[in-house]
C-alpha cells in the first residue's frame, strides 16, 4: 500500500516524461520517492507536515502534467514519437517480446531475490540513519529541525540526504503502522526497483540492437537471414538482464534487505548511465536518466558526488555533440548541465544553511599520512573489485572486435560509462585518502557497501558488450556479397524507414 | 540546425553499409566475448542466487525475529522508565551498551551529553529478568535508580551483530 501511494503520486509525471513504456512501472515509485524527499526538505525548511507536503507537490506534479498533456497533445504518453528506431513486422513482434518478456524475467529475478525479505534483519545503518531519518520527519519540522543539530547523536549522519527518510515517512503515515520492518521493506522495494531499472536499460540496448540488425537485414534482402540472428540481440538483452538483477544483489548482499539505502543510489546512477550515456539520447530516456540522477542524488552522500559527476558526463558529451555540429558555444546543454549541477547542490546548501551538525562518517583525530591511507584504500577497495579483473579485458576485447558494431548500432562508447565509473570510485577512494580518522576501521566498517556502484557498473557494462556481440549481423562480413543498391534501411515488411533523427 | 544528439535527437551514427566489413576471426572474438561474459554472468547470478537464498533461511528468520524481539523488549523497558520526547543521556561507559541503547532511546527521546538538562542517565546493564540478560536501567538527578520494567526476553547475550 506504501509503495502504491509513492507509485501513484509519481505515475502522472513519470507518462509524460518517459511515455507509456514498461520502464514506467518502477520508475513511478522512486519518481513519488523523490516527491517525498522534496516534501521532508519543505517540512525541514519551512515547516508543516510531511504527508501534508508530500500530498502538495503530488497533486501539484499531477496537475501540471495533466495540463501540459492538454497543452501539447504530442506529448500524450500514448503517442508515439515522430521517430525513434523502432521497427515493424517480425522484427516488431521480437521488440515487443523482447519487452514483455524482459519485463517478466526481470520481475521473477526481482521477487526471487526480495525472497531474503522473509528474515526480516534490520541492520545497523538502518536503526542509526534511515529509520531514524523517517522517525524526525514523521514527527515534524521541531524534532526534525532539532535533531539535525543535535551533537548526541554523530552516528545517525543528520545532514543525509531526505529521500529514504522522507518515504518511509510518508508509508508510516498513510499505512499508520510506524514499524521499522514497514520501513525496511520500502527501502528494499525502492533498491528492487532501481535495480529493475538498471537492468531493463540492457533490455533496452537488446531491443536497440534488435532493430538495427532488422534495419541491416532490409539492407541485405538477397540475403536471408541465418535462424536466430533477428532475435539474438533481443534474447541476449532479456538473459544479461535478467542475470545482471540476480548479480546486481548478490553484490549487495544482505544490504540489499536490511534496510541500507547503498544499493538504491549505485542502481539508480548506474541505470542514468545506462538511459543518459550509453543509449541513443531519445528524451525519454534521457528523462529516465534524469529521474535516476535525482534519486542517486538524493540517497546519500555518495550518491549526490557521483550523480555530479554523471551530470558532467552528460553535459560533456551532448555539448562536446553540438559543439561539433554548431561551431558555437553549446549554451542548451551547458543550461541544463549547470541546472542539474545547482539542483544536486540544492540539498548540501541547505543543510549548511540549517547549521546541520558536520556529517562525521568516522570518529576520531586522523591517522597515517596521504601514502599509507592511499595504500590502504585502494587494497580494500580492490578486494571488492574483483569484477574489474574481469570486465577491462572484455571491454578491451569488446572495444577491438565489436568497436565496428557498437558504432553501426548507435549506443555511445562504453568509454562514457567507464569514466563514470572511475569517477564515483576516485570520489569515494579520494574520500577515504583525505579524510578524518583512523582509514582501517573506517574501510573495515563500508568498503563492501562504497564498491557496490563500480561493481554493479562494471557487469552492466560487459553485460551490454555480451549483447552487442550477439548483434554482429548488423555489420557486413568479408564474405558477404557486395550490396547492389545499398537499401534503404526498411524493415521487413516494407514498413516505412526507421527515423533516427527527428527534429527539435 | 544540428543532428546531434539532444533532448529530442539521437545520436547521428554511420548506417551499417558505411562501415568496412569484418573478417570472420573477428566475429569470431566478438563472439567469444559475448560467450565470456554470459558465463561469468552466470556464476555471478549463481553465486547472487545463493547469497540471497541464504538470507532467507529458516536460521536466518529465527535471528531477525530475535533482534526484533530484543529491541522491542528494550524499547518497552526504555519506556517504562522515561516518557517519549524527554531529554536523556545515555551512558558511554561502554561503548557497545550505548550503540545499543542509543538505537533505541535515539527515536523516540532527545539525546543529549548535557548530563544537567537530561531526566536521566540511560544504561544497558547485564540483569535478571531483562531482555537476553541486559536490562534498561535509569539514574535519575535526585539518585534513583529504576529497572525497566514491562518487557522481557529469556536468553543469554545479544542477539547476533548485525553487519556493518
Amino acid at each position: 500500500m506504501a509503495s502504491c501511494a509513492l507509485a501513484a503520486a509519481g505515475l502522472l509525471p513519470v507518462l509524460v516524461l518517459v511515455g507509456l513504456r514498461l520502464v514506467s512501472i518502477p520508475l513511478a515509485p522512486l519518481t513519488g520517492a523523490i516527491m517525498a524527499a522534496l516534501a521532508a526538505a519543505g517540512c525541514l525548511a519551512l515547516g508543516g507536515s510531511v504527508l501534508l507536503w508530500f500530498l502538495g507537490i503530488a497533486l501539484v506534479a499531477g496537475l501540471s502534467a495533466a495540463v501540459f498533456v492538454a497543452r501539447y497533445p504530442g506529448s500524450r504518453p500514448w503517442v508515439r514519437p515522430s521517430g525513434g528506431a523502432r521497427p515493424t513486422g517480425s522484427a516488431n513482434r521480437f521488440h515487443r517480446g523482447a519487452g514483455m518478456v524482459g519485463a517478466a524475467v526481470i520481475a521473477l529475478a526481482v521477487v526471487g531475490s526480495l525472497s531474503a525479505l522473509r528474515a526480516p534483519h534490520i541492520g545497523f545503518d538502518a536503526r542509526t540513519i534511515w529509520l531514524l531519518h523517517a522517525v524526525w520527519f514523521t514527527d515534524g519540522h521541531r524534532t526534525a529541525l532539532a535533531a539535525l543539530s543535535n551533537p548526541a547523536i554523530p552516528f545517525a549522519h543528520a545532514s543525509y540526504p531526505p529521500l529514504i527518510g522522507g518515504s518511509v515517512a510518508i508509508s508510516w503515515l498513510i499505512t499508520g503502522n510506524r514499524s521499522d520492518t514497514l520501513g525496511v521493506v520500502m527501502i528494499a522495494l525502492l533498491n528492487a526497483c532501481a535495480v529493475s531499472i538498471a537492468a531493463w536499460a540492457v533490455v533496452e540496448v537488446g531491443r536497440h540492437c534488435g532493430s538495427r540488425v532488422a534495419a541491416a537485414h532490409a539492407d541485405h534482402q538477397a540475403l536471408p537471414p541465418r535462424r536466430g540472428r533477428l532475435e539474438a540481440p533481443y534474447v541476449a538483452g532479456v538473459v544479461v538482464a535478467g542475470l545482471l538483477v540476480l548479480v546486481a544483489f548478490g553484490v549487495a548482499g544482505p544490504f540489499a534487505t536490511n534496510g541500507y539505502a547503498d544499493l538504491l543510489w549505485s542502481a539508480a546512477a548506474v541505470g542514468a548511465i545506462g538511459f543518459a550515456l550509453v543509449l541513443p539520447g531519445r528524451r525519454g530516456d534521457l528523462w529516465v536518466g534524469v529521474l535516476l540522477l535525482s534519486v542517486a542524488g538524493l540517497t546519500k552522500q555518495e550518491g549526490t558526488a557521483t550523480a555530479v559527476a554523471i551530470v558532467v558526463l552528460i553535459t560533456v558529451r551532448f555539448a562536446h555533440h553540438e559543439w561539433a555540429q554548431l561551431s558555437g558555444v553549446p549554451w542548451r546543454p551547458l543550461g541544463f548541465g549547470a541546472i542539474g549541477v545547482l539542483a544536486l547542490g540544492a540539498w548540501p546548501f541547505l543543510m549548511v544553511l540549517l547549521g546541520a551538525s558536520q556529517n562525521v562518517a568516522v570518529f576520531g583525530v586522523r591517522q597515517g599520512d596521504l601514502v599509507s591511507r592511499t595504500h590502504q584504500t585502494v587494497v580494500a577497495m580492490s578486494g571488492h573489485l574483483h569484477v574489474l579483473a574481469f570486465a577491462v579485458p572484455i571491454a578491451i576485447a569488446g572495444g577491438i572486435a565489436l568497436g565496428q558494431v557498437r558504432r553501426a548500432s548507435g549506443l555511445r562508447n562504453d568509454g562514457w560509462a567507464w569514466a563514470a565509473l572511475a569517477l564515483g570510485a576516485f570520489l569515494v577512494a579520494g574520500t577515504y585518502i583525505t579524510g578524518p580518522g583512523n582509514v582501517g576501521f573506517w574501510l573495515d566498517t563500508s568498503v563492501h557497501r562504497t564498491t557496490f556502484f563500480p561493481a554493479i557498473c562494471a557487469w552492466w557494462i560487459i553485460g551490454t558488450w555480451a549483447v552487442l556481440g550477439t548483434a554482429q549481423a548488423m555489420v557486413p562480413r568479408t564474405s558477404d556479397p557486395p550490396v547492389e543498391a545499398q537499401g534503404t534501411g526498411r524493415p521487413l515488411d516494407e514498413g516505412p524507414p526507421p527515423v533516427l533523427h527527428h527534429p527539435s | 540546425m544540428t543532428d546531434g544528439p539532444g533532448i529530442d535527437r539521437t545520436d547521428q551514427r554511420p548506417g551499417p553499409h558505411d562501415l568496412p566489413a569484418r573478417p570472420p576471426a573477428v566475429r569470431l572474438v566478438g563472439l567469444a566475448v559475448t560467450l565470456t561474459v554470459l558465463v561469468g554472468l552466470v556464476i555471478g547470478a549463481v553465486h547472487g542466487g545463493r547469497a540471497t537464498a541464504g538470507l532467507g533461511s529458516a536460521r536466518q528468520v529465527s535471528s531477525a525475529r530475535l533482534d526484533i524481539a530484543y529491541y522491542d523488549c528494550l524499547t518497552t523497558q526504555s519506556s517504562s522508565l522515561v516518557r517519549p520526547g524527554k531529554v536523556v543521556d545515555v551512558s558511554t561507559a561502554n561503548p557497545g551498551s550505548w550503540a545499543t541503547l542509543s538505537k533505541v532511546v535515539a527515536p523516540r527521546d532527545v539525546l543529549t551529553t548535557d548530563r544537567r538538562i537530561a531526566v536521566a542517565v540511560l544504561t544497558l546493564e547485564r540483569r535478571p529478568g531483562g531482555c537476553l540478560g541486559s536490562a534498561v536501567v535509569a539514574h535519575y538527578p535526585n539518585g534513583t535508580v529504576r529497572q525497566g520494567t514491562g518487557a522481557s526476553l529469556s536468553g543469554q547475550g545479544p542477539p547476533p551483530a548485525q553487519p556493518l
